[in-house]
């Protein structure tokens, strides 16, 4: 969440409103916010999921545990989900995939053009036009 | 899990946001890309 809270300025010039949720109350989160040398540069609203009600509908909650998988969604404007992650808890995200990910679907969003593996911007796209299938 | 292509459950929070309480509603939110991210909890590792 840290990692996240270091590349804000990036989600905000890619226009994406970043939300963190998890199952402490907001109580937890203010003092978490106010005391944690990582969670200090945080300034997106960190939710409280007290109910685990929105973990357990996203299908992300450790029933045994009590909170969720470190889970990542990206949802477009038109509030479909585009792209869904599990990490293993045992390590952290890759918050410079997700950027590239929502760089790709903003990309394919304006081109229509495919999205290659790898594909950082700059990169040119791949013409999705299904003459080309077997040529490239 | 919620996969790719399904609506993004809407919701209702309580959030804390740069020293207040706010309450959130995912369809609330403007037109506008949303990064929706879980984590195990306050004070962790990782």
């Amino acid at each position: 969440m840290a990692a996240v809270a270091a590349r804000y300025e990036t989600f905000k010039n890619l226009g994406v409103q970043v939300l963190g949720i998890s199952t402490d109350s907001v109580y937890s989160h203010k003092i978490f916010a106010e005391t944690s040398p990582s969670a200090r540069a945080v300034q997106y609203p960190l939710l409280s999921d007290r109910t685990h009600a929105i973990s357990r509908h996203y299908g992300v909650l450790r029933e045994e545990l009590g909170y969720p998988f470190r889970a990542t969604f990206i949802i477009g404007a038109n509030r479909v989900v585009k792209y869904a992650c599990l990490y293993p808890p045992e390590v952290g995200r890759n918050v410079a995939e997700i950027i590239r990910v929502i760089q790709g679907l903003l990309y394919e969003e304006a081109s229509g053009l495919g999205v290659p593996a790898y594909w950082q911007p700059g990169i040119q796209g791949i013409p999705k036009d299904f003459k080309l299938a077997g040529k490239i | 899990m919620i996969k790719p292509t399904q609506l993004a459950p809407d919701f209702v929070a309580e959030a804390y946001h740069l020293g207040n309480k706010v309450t959130i509603r995912l369809n609330d939110i403007p037109n506008q890309w949303i990064l929706l991210f879980f984590y195990a909890g306050d004070f962790t590792f990782v």
